[in-house]
């Protein structure tokens, strides 16, 4: 867990928009000009480049994706595809938003697209996966504010659920506990664990609108 | 917009509290394309001050590099081209063998059957690939396969003669199919049935199973079932069939009546009803003697004449008392 010290924090010309008094953020992991210094890496030596990408985001993008599938394996995994498509794809050379910019959005989209799909409504997306061509293109806010909503609206189904249905859907999908473990540590039978957990999802499912926006 | 403000707005609203008004203005600003990559810069730094998990980078990297080394482009095609490659061989023998079979199957009329004959005065049991039997009697001659049955059915063909066939009922329900001299066949569901053919007519026996008699009725084919001991008798010059109870048929016509099959017994009780006589039949075994063929009715006396003709017997009348003996 990062401290939130006094420090220098991003550098204004990482980005290329104004600057930003009063903006500090100190991370031990990521240098200064983070953005353009990985950037400057990839040209070097692509590898290298990608593994400092990796380790400079890889907690945070699972952090965002998981606030919508709910689950580490899947929210690991899903990231972990970004990176291989961004690398397979040779991302890296053609986009022209920040890495950062890229890779969140990606991950956020991949997410929300695995979150369809499970809850068996719709095959995959406006949104795919994006590709750099799709970069050329700007994503429109609708999408963006919609999927925010989307994990506050997740969020607020969570927590309305019983305590008891709250514990055993976040016991199961978020710390990954099998059935039958967690009938064991709360005392009660598998059967009513599985329906608790439905009943979670069915209302999540809920949160999906009928039709195509 | 000051851009304190914008970092204030923006976790407010990742935290979910925004109000709608907040959100049009965000939806505004987010319309221009360079503050898009400002949200992503605060959304990256709000997820690093409020992480929902802690993950292994190093482990996760790992794992990372162990996929991309197996997912490279390059070597993925590679292996596509040689097993696609690897494919043909097993492509070519499969057409090779299914060719082979198809000219199996066409010629099979050639190499896979024979011909059992039964001799006069002999009988002859065989046995069929699937453990039918078939026994065949004085001159019988059947078209059976040399090795095994064909895939879809099972076939033979009795050319002449007699013959009885015992079936065995296939699980998959294949369809036992004997054909006969003059386009008759029977079709079989596994049972136990005679055929009789001659000259003049064809006769199938069922007794036991279900079988259908498919036979050329003068206009095209038609088709009659029977069940366990019914008989029939087709005539292949008038290209009638005719349905035997078990129990034989009396063909009522106006001066005659025709017999078929008909139990000795039956007639004469037949005959007391007409005639209001009453028959006594000497011995019992005379009783079950069949009869076929064609009885006057015009007057008594030339029936039981006709009959005594054709028994052999005595038949003695004393008034409406008359004793076969």
């Amino acid at each position: 867990m990062e401290a939130d010290k006094a420090g220098t924090g991003f550098d204004s010309s990482s980005v290329p928009l104004g600057k930003e008094p009063g903006v500090t953020e100190s991370d031990e992991m990521e240098p200064v000009d983070s953005e353009l210094f990985i950037r400057k890496a990839f040209t070097e030596d692509p590898e290298k480049g990608c593994e400092l990408l990796f380790r400079a985001y890889y907690n945070d993008l699972c952090s965002t994706a998981i606030r919508m599938v709910y689950s580490k394996q899947i929210a690991e995994d899903v990231v972990g595809e970004v990176f291989l498509n961004f690398w397979n794809n040779r991302s890296f050379e053609t986009i022209r938003i920040s890495y950062r910019a890229y890779l969140f959005r990606a991950v956020r989209n991949r997410a929300y697209n695995y979150l369809r799909f499970e809850l068996g409504k719709y095959a995959a997306s406006l949104e795919g996966a994006p590709e750099p061509a799709d970069f050329q293109k700007v994503e429109q806010p609708d999408q963006i504010i919609l999927m925010d909503e989307l994990v506050h609206r997740i969020n607020q189904v969570v927590s309305d659920l019983p305590p008891m249905a709250r514990r055993v859907f976040i016991m199961s999908r978020y710390e990954g506990k099998p059935h039958l473990q967690i009938a064991a540590e709360l005392g009660i039978n598998t059967k009513t664990v599985e329906s608790h957990i439905t009943r979670a999802l069915h209302s999540i499912r809920k949160l999906f609108p009928t039709e195509n926006p | 917009m000051n851009p304190y403000n914008i970092r204030q707005l923006l976790f407010n609203h990742f935290e979910g509290r925004s109000t709608p008004l907040q959100i049009e203005i965000l939806k505004e600003w987010l319309a221009v394309p360079d503050n898009q990559e400002l949200y992503y810069r605060y959304l990256r730094e709000w997820e690093h001050l409020n992480p929902q998990i802690i993950t292994e980078s190093s482990a996760a990297y790992r794992l990372f590099l162990e996929k991309r080394e197996n997912t490279l482009p390059g070597v993925g095609e590679k292996e596509e081209r040689t097993r696609r490659l690897g494919m043909i061989p097993y492509l070519v023998a499969g057409c090779l063998v299914f060719l082979l079979c198809t000219f199996a199957y066409l010629t099979h009329s050639r190499w896979n059957s024979m011909i059992v004959s039964a001799e006069p005065g002999k009988i002859v049991t065989l046995q069929l690939p699937d453990r039918s039997r078939v026994v065949l009697y004085a001159n019988a001659s059947l078209v059976v396969p040399r090795f095994y049955f064909l895939p879809f059915d099972r076939k033979v063909k009795l050319l002449r003669g007699e013959a009885e066939f015992s079936v065995v009922r296939r699980s998959d329900h294949r369809l036992f199919t004997v054909e006969l001299a003059d386009s008759l066949s029977i079709r079989v569901l596994g049972t136990e049935f005679a055929v009789s053919q001659n000259r003049r007519t064809t006769r199938v026996r069922l007794d036991e199973g279900s079988i259908v008699l498919d036979y050329p009725d003068g206009n095209g084919t038609g088709e009659v079932s029977l069940v366990p001991g019914e008989q029939v008798v087709y005539w292949h010059d008038t290209f009638r069939m005719q349905k035997i109870p078990p129990k034989g048929v009396i063909d009522r016509k106006e001066k005659e009546w025709v017999l078929t099959d008909v139990l000795l017994d039956d007639l004469v009780k037949r005959i007391e009803r007409e005639f209001k006589v009453k028959i006594l039949i000497q011995n019992p075994k005379h009783k079950t003697l069949i009869l076929n063929g064609i009885v006057p009715i015009g007057s008594l006396d030339l029936l039981l004449e006709s009959l005594a003709a054709t028994l052999d017997l005595e038949i003695g009348r004393d008034g409406s008392l008359i004793r076969i003996m």
